[in-house]
């Protein structure tokens, strides 16, 4: 080489202030060019030399994500929080296909029995309550206490995971609801009970270890359908299996539970950090 | 000069179980080991000095913070390293989508920042070889470095380990002692 690049250039260059083609044009020189090269070596900032080999680590033996992440991904989550809500139990294709089971059976009986969908108005509320109880915890999360001792707050990772179990479980339920019989408003009567049950199990959380807020919630809900059924069905002298006449399936019903929801999310929000301190009285 | 952990009459109890009674303890800038049989308490006591459990009384202070106040509880967690006795891990994970999960919830979110920080914790404890390995797959050991490696992301201030070299092996236990 009989030329040499101009010196400014070369700073331009080394700390990544030339445009594109002139980079191009240097980077070509550079090539041929050892004294250069040499030059250029000496000058480049160490900040900009850490950051292009992270970025080259990164390319190589960066982790590629999971299929869940991807997913997520495509739905526009951001990466970190793709990669918390991967690690949920509730949101593993295994707790699904559960689901998805769950669901079929109810509507396979809802179509074979006088009481029509009432197994299904039972369980699909349950769903999402299950879920949330097994997305976070001591016992159910391997790495809960590291998650504790980190500086994320277990409330908003609680939070996060209970929101994407309640939207993935609100899909599939929706959809098993479309092949109930005699579709009516009846197959959406389940909805606003999943949303109060489930921002009252998390409410729950504050104050129990969240296992035990949602199998208090179940038991709750479960005697209050089978109970009202069945004050309901006496009435009308039907058997507890007859068609669905429980008042919390009414438009009253609804409305209870709308309110539920609310004060649920009143409670939540002002006692959302104790989610945060693991104490014994929040030992399973 | 402040101590970095400074308990006062600390005292926790588990239904009938008295696990500590009004221990006091302050410790300065260094290591400081705690030494006592099984069921003495150590595990307890460390728990408290990482924040993952409320002492039933007294008064705990770590780096000049009170963890009772939610707020400086975490600052406190956010210059705090912890290595649990017995941690638990994803299995499904790689080591390194298991750190790097950790290092996600210690609010390292830029993804290139994060990754290099996690492949420094792991080139610290030996297992750079194995970050594409599922945890599931590795030895006891080398899933105690690799809890070990989550304890030392963002170089914590005050570090909290639960038996730290159990499971390592004697090579191990130099390099860690080192």
């Amino acid at each position: 080489m009989t030329w040499h690049a101009d010196p400014g250039q070369l700073h331009g260059y080394a700390r990544g202030e030339l445009d594109p083609a002139r980079a191009a044009s240097v980077e070509a020189h550079l090539l041929a060019c050892p004294a250069c090269r040499a030059g250029v070596a000496t000058a480049v900032p160490r900040e900009r030399l850490d950051r292009i080999w992270a970025g080259v680590a990164e390319a190589v033996d960066g982790p590629r994500p999971r299929p869940v992440e991807r997913l997520l991904g495509w739905l526009g989550v951001p990466d970190h929080t793709a990669r918390l809500l991967a690690a949920t139990p509730s949101l593993h294709l295994s707790w699904f296909a559960a689901v998805a089971v769950t669901l079929g059976f109810a509507v396979v009986a809802a179509h074979g029995s006088r009481g029509g969908p009432l197994l299904f108005l039972l369980l699909a509320p349950l769903l999402p309550v299950a879920g949330v109880a097994a997305a976070y915890g001591p016992g159910i999360d391997p790495t809960h206490e590291l998650a504790v001792a980190a500086p994320m707050p277990g409330s908003r990772l609680l939070l996060l995971r209970a929101a994407a179990v309640l939207a993935s479980t609100t899909v599939l339920a929706a959809l098993a609801a479309l092949a109930l019989p005699d579709l009516d408003w009846l197959a959406a009567a389940w909805l606003l009970p999943a949303l109060g049950l489930t921002l009252a199990s998390l409410a729950l959380a504050t104050v129990l270890h969240p296992a035990a807020a949602a199998g208090a919630v179940a038991c709750g809900w479960v005697a209050a359908v089978v109970g009202t059924q069945g004050v309901a069905l006496r009435h009308l002298r039907e058997p507890l299996a007859g068609p669905v006449a429980s008042v919390l399936f009414d438009p009253a019903g609804q409305l209870a539970f709308l309110v539920l929801a609310a004060l649920a999310a009143l409670t939540l929000a002002r006692r959302a950090d104790l989610i945060d301190l693991e104490t014994s009285r929040r030992q399973p | 000069m402040t101590a970095t952990v400074e308990l006062a009459a600390v005292a926790k109890r588990y239904g009938g179980t008295r696990a500590l009674d009004g221990i006091d303890l302050a410790a300065g800038a260094g290591i400081t080991g705690l030494l006592g049989p099984n069921g003495a308490g150590k595990t307890t006591l460390l728990r408290i000095a990482a924040t993952v459990l409320a002492p039933d009384a007294g008064r705990v202070r770590l780096l000049g913070l009170d963890p009772a106040q939610a707020g400086e509880r975490v600052e406190i967690r956010r210059r705090l390293g912890y290595l649990p006795q017995e941690p638990g891990y994803h299995r499904g994970f790689t080591t390194f989508e298991f750190v790097d999960y950790i290092a996600i919830l210690k609010e390292l979110t830029d993804r290139r920042a994060r990754h290099a920080e996690v492949r420094r914790v792991l080139a610290e404890v030996g297992l750079d070889a194995v970050a594409r390995r599922k945890i599931r797959a590795l030895s006891g050991g080398m899933r105690r470095r690799v809890a070990l490696a989550q304890a030392l992301l963002g170089r914590p201030d005050l570090l909290v380990l639960d038996e730290p070299t159990a499971g390592l092996d004697p090579e191990q236990r130099l390099r860690f002692r080192g």
